[in-house]
């Protein structure tokens, strides 16, 4: 720069003058460049990034529910959508707008008249635009659905509100192709480019309503606003589905789609990939769980009530099946406004599952708490009582029927016939109320079992409370199982702790979690988690136990079948309808008000089996029925019908496994 | 080199002038394919059909042209001036009657072939020529006010003829190439510094004058809008009831895209920027389709090359501009002196001005960065500059 010292030596100043302001100019220019480029960069680098890319989440493959030998109650199928690629149609939207335009102009006065072209208002050019663009569209659209063999279902409203906010995305022309159509589009559209088949993973329950209310249902989830578009998502809404949703979901993926100026979508990223969510493995036999839930749904018609299956040995549900029941597929999208009104029915509560979020009146089977606190309390069971087939209260007018009828009863006899007067004068004379509320408790009736948020504790006072409770005036309802109410599972764990002579168990629905994308499992809860010991008298457990099976064996013309032998015997000749399984068991029927204050029956058929070695313990329990024997009892037999299949082969059943493995 | 014959002809090239130049038009012709080559629209045109083969011819017949006026001493090429001067007059009157229209102005004269050719460019060159030529006078005479005006006169004409078409912005730059030339000259500065402020408070009336009435018919639309737009919205929403303010915000929004997507372009760049070819803003389209490798090239560079390019760019500039001071300084006599102060305040105006509108520190206007624009008429008068510049070096006085 030798010569600028010339210029200043010079004393040119003009020269000078000039060589100062271009200094200063650059010198301006270049500082302007270090605030953008250099000071705030980062500001200008995040605007880049949010004008030309857009996050999308993308919707995991949602978790498996998996039975006890892995077969998939709640899976995943593919959808099939047709959709299209709108930033391909950009030629198509230009040429039609062009057609459009011009005719618009013909229309002008200005050229009708001869004039020359007037320019358009952006406004009109604006509309225009969006006119040629839902010309395209739905040109296509139709084309495909006619191809299809659907009816043409192009909604321009739902195409803008897509066209101006997503435009990035793809727009659905038409969604869940059969595979037919899926074939046909393959042959038709695979050479444009613009148009694709989707698929998305919908929810699925191959089974239909098959443990509906264990399962539980999925609904679409509301989009996350922290993205700019959401692929659908769903999301558990009640039931195993709900209970475990984090698990099932998996991990949501982004992308990013860089966009151009209008907002098309030039190329994707995949930022982070969804993970696929956990497999859900229950305890349930799907087999047992299908023959319960046909069983219940045969015992009467328009059944309202509940079945149980417990493995005696560790507590684990083999089948929890409540009737009425729904098709969780019904509710993908969402069920139609018919079957809305279904399943909220006030009388069927469709939703309800009884099993545990219904607390019934245990009814007789209740008895066997009385006999336990009376025997406990000295009762002779040899002495003969003599009934006179019906009870009243001392100074009332209050009767209760029985239906065992008068007669001579010992303790054997008065529990297979179940004789309700028996029950009550030994249940008063012996027992008393807080004695029987401190063996129902001892048992955990009344309480919740920990198998998730729809569990009902059911109505069994704690024995501290029995002097204030109101039950103090009907201490001989009590004594036959009515006033108070539990669920049906509490009845199961119960039968099974009187089965395996006192171990009682929090009853397991959910085994373990298979970890797919590390190929792991994660054992949720253990098997065979003891609640509590239970303290019984051996003899009275034998007394009790060979009681039981007199109910479902005892067949005498003069003194009275058991309750339950009909249901457990061939009807012409007598003969039993499982040989060599011996089902020991309890009936009940238990008289309730209404709301309306019309009695019903809630019957019941508590059992376990086989007798010598036990394994199962059944649970059915039917609400508005006729009573436990006709109602109730023979679904259990078929129950057990399938338990016994379940053990001779009819899948790889894991009782049996232990069973051999010396674990009873 | 050129004839040995001429006594004072210092033979030799100026090597930072040209080095300079050379490599602003390498690089020029690199970003306008950058920016134009690598799209997909162009993927299936023939390369000699391409935007960045049509600047290499642009840069090969502006060479030619430039070598030419080095063959002869620009003494006897200002003898043409009054000439030259009157042709482009003349084609400026004939851009206002069949010129072409293309982004609100009609700048253009259609030539066979389909090319374009855009007269203000040239009415540059020509007023730096007249003008160089006029002032070149006895310094009593600079002094006088006739002198001055009529000085002033032969800018006003091109400079009326221009913001006919209207293109303020290169109507503009008249200004400061003639106030420049005739400080230089001699005339006496207390007349260019009443000049200067009268003009400054006629500036801020008009703007003042588009702001807060904005209905006046001589003002083109865009042009207020571009003000508006400039001179911040603030300023223009003060009056605007606040229901209306949302649709105001948004229109000026609308309007201020351009200037916006050429910051996020300079900004994202960086420091060191994203590589030849890299570039987001002008693939995706935000950057106007029409106006990034010209009059935004700029933009494209310093994305791609980040702040590490634009000083490489901006030390280009002051290689070249310095080298025209130094010319300027050698020059032989008045003559010279006053067309390489023209040439380089004509250059200077011009890079000042686009990259300045690039980074929002001037309005958006038409104006193209010397070298690194693509188009015809741009590039060879820049050349034809340079060429002057090299002249007055050619030929200048020895130490």
């Amino acid at each position: 720069m030798s010569f600028m010292l010339n210029l200043w030596r010079r004393d040119d100043r003009p020269l000078q003058f000039l060589a100062v302001g271009v200094g200063l100019g650059l010198f301006v220019l270049l500082a302007g460049l270090w605030f953008v480029q250099i000071a705030f960069a980062s500001r200008f680098e995040n605007n880049l990034r949010k004008q030309s890319f857009r996050t999308v989440a993308i919707a995991p493959v949602r978790g498996k529910i998996l039975d006890r030998n892995g077969r998939a109650l709640a899976e995943n199928r593919p959808r099939y959508n047709a959709d299209l690629y709108l930033e391909g149609l950009q030629r198509q939207f230009d040429d039609q707008y062009a057609s459009l335009s011009a005719a618009y102009r013909q229309r002008m006065p200005a050229v009708a008249a001869g004039g020359k072209h007037p320019a358009l208002k952006a406004a009109v050019r604006r509309q225009l635009q969006l006119a040629a663009d839902c010309d395209v569209v739905g040109g296509i659209s139709a084309q495909v659905t006619a191809a299809l063999n659907e009816p043409t279902s192009f909604d321009t409203n739902r195409f803008l509100k897509h066209y101006t906010e997503y435009p990035y995305v793809p727009y659905p022309i038409l969604s869940d192709l059969t595979p037919r159509q899926v074939a046909i589009f393959a042959e038709q559209f695979s050479g444009q480019s613009s148009i694709e088949l989707e698929t998305q993973p919908v929810r699925f329950y191959p089974y239909g309503t098959t443990a509906a209310h264990l399962l539980g249902f999925v609904q679409r989830k509301d989009p996350e606003a922290s993205f700019r578009y959401s692929l659908p998502n769903y999301e558990g809404r009640s039931g195993i589905e709900k209970m475990f949703d984090d698990a099932l979901r998996g991990q949501t993926g982004v992308k990013s789609v860089l966009v151009n100026n209008l907002s098309y979508r030039q190329r994707e990223e995949i930022d982070s990939p969804s993970e696929p969510g956990d497999d859900v493995y229950l305890t349930i036999d799907l087999n047992v769980q299908r023959t319960a839930e046909a069983a219940l749904a045969s015992a009467i018609a328009n059944v309202r009530g509940a079945a149980v299956v417990l493995d005696i040995r560790n507590g684990d549900i083999l089948a929890m099946a409540s009737s009425p029941t729904f098709d969780p597929n019904n509710f993908i999208p969402a069920p139609t406004p018919a079957e809305w009104e279904r399943l909220n029915n006030p009388e069927l509560s469709p939703q309800l599952n009884r099993a545990i979020g219904g607390a019934f009146a245990p009814g007789s089977t209740f008895k066997i708490v009385t006999a336990i606190a009376c025997l406990e309390n000295g009762l002779n069971p040899n002495e003969i009582f003599d009934s006179p087939g019906a009870y009243q209260a001392p100074g009332t007018r209050h009767v209760i029927a029985d239906t065992a009828g008068p007669g001579k009863f010992d303790f054997n006899r008065a529990f297979y016939r179940s004789s309700n007067t028996y029950f009550i004068e030994k249940g008063i004379k012996y027992a008393g109320l807080r004695k029987l509320l401190e063996v129902a408790r001892r048992f955990h009736l009344g309480e919740k079992t920990r198998l998730g948020p729809q569990e009902v504790a059911g109505y069994v006072p704690a024995p501290s409370e029995a002097s204030q409770a109101a039950l103090q005036h009907s201490l001989a309802d009590v004594c036959i199982g009515q006033e108070i109410t539990v669920s049906p599972l509490q009845m199961a764990v119960f039968t099974a702790a009187i089965a395996n002579g006192g171990v009682l168990f929090w009853p397991r629905v959910v085994e373990k979690l298979h970890h797919v994308d590390s190929d792991t499992y994660e054992e949720l809860v253990a098997p065979g988690r003891i609640r509590d010991h239970v303290a019984i008298n051996p003899e009275h457990l034998a007394l009790i136990r060979h009681a039981m099976v007199q109910d479902t064996e005892v067949s005498d013309p003069l003194l009275g079948n058991g309750t339950a032998f009909d249901a457990f015997h061939n009807r012409q000749d007598k003969s039993p309808l499982l040989p060599g399984f011996r089902v020991a068991g309890k009936t009940g029927t238990a008289e309730v008000k209404g709301s309306d204050r019309t009695p019903y029956k809630t019957t019941w058929f508590v059992s376990y089996g086989p007798f010598e070695n036990p394994r199962y313990a059944v649970v059915v329990m039917v609400d508005h029925g006729i009573s436990g024997g006709l109602s109730c009892a023979p679904a259990a037999e078929k129950i057990y019908a399938a338990l016994l299949k379940m053990e001779q082969g009819g899948g790889p059943a894991r009782g049996m496994v232990a069973a051999m493995s010396g674990r009873n | 080199m050129i004839g040995l014959n001429q006594n004072d002809k210092k033979s030799g090239f100026d090597w930072p002038l040209l080095g300079a130049a050379l490599c602003l038009a390498i690089l020029g012709v690199l970003f306008i394919y950058s920016a134009t080559g690598g799209r997909e629209a162009m993927k299936g045109v023939l390369w000699w059909r391409q935007t960045y083969f049509h600047q290499i011819i642009w840069f090969t017949l502006g060479a030619l042209a430039a070598g030419a006026i080095c063959a002869v001493d620009y003494s006897s090429l200002t003898r043409w001036s009054t000439v030259i001067y009157w042709l482009a007059i003349g084609a400026l009157l004939v851009v206002l009657a069949v010129g072409v229209t293309r982004l609100g102005g009609r700048r253009w004269i259609m030539l066979p072939g389909n090319f374009s050719l855009q007269p203000s460019e040239f009415a540059k060159i020509a007023f730096i020529l007249m003008m160089a030529g006029f002032l070149s006078r006895p310094l009593e005479e600079l002094r006088t006010r006739k002198i001055f005006w009529q000085a002033l006169g032969l800018a006003a004409l091109p400079f009326i003829l221009i913001l006919k078409e209207p293109d303020l912005g290169s109507a503009m730059v008249f200004l400061p190439i003639g106030l420049t030339m005739m400080f230089v000259a001699g005339v006496p500065g207390r007349y260019i510094a009443r000049l200067v402020a009268g003009l400054g408070v006629l500036a801020i009336l008009l703007v003042a004058t588009v702001l807060f009435a904005p209905n006046l018919k001589f003002i083109k639309s865009y042009q207020k809008d571009r003000l508006v737009t400039y001179f911040g919205g603030d300023l223009a929403l003060r009056k605007v009831a606040p229901d209306e303010r949302k649709a105001v915000e948004k229109e000026l929004r609308d309007k201020s895209y351009n200037v916006e997507q050429a910051l996020i372009s300079v900004g994202s760049g960086g420091l060191s920027g994203k590589g030849w070819r890299q570039g987001t803003q002008y693939a995706l389209g935000f950057l106007p389709q029409a106006g990034a490798h010209n009059d935004f090239i700029f933009s494209v560079i310093a994305e791609e090359e980040g702040f590490v390019g634009s000083v490489v760019i901006l030390t280009l500039y002051a290689a070249l501009l310095f080298s025209g001071i130094k010319i300027a300084s050698q020059a032989r006599d008045r003559l010279g002196q006053l067309l390489a102060a023209g040439v380089v305040t004509l250059l200077f105006c011009h890079v000042f001005i686009n990259i300045g509108m690039n980074i929002r520190l001037m309005p958006v206007t038409g104006i193209p960065l010397p070298l690194l624009s693509y188009g015809g008429s741009s590039v060879i008068c820049s050349l034809i500059a340079i060429g002057i510049l090299h002249n007055v070096h050619i030929y200048r006085r020895s130490y």
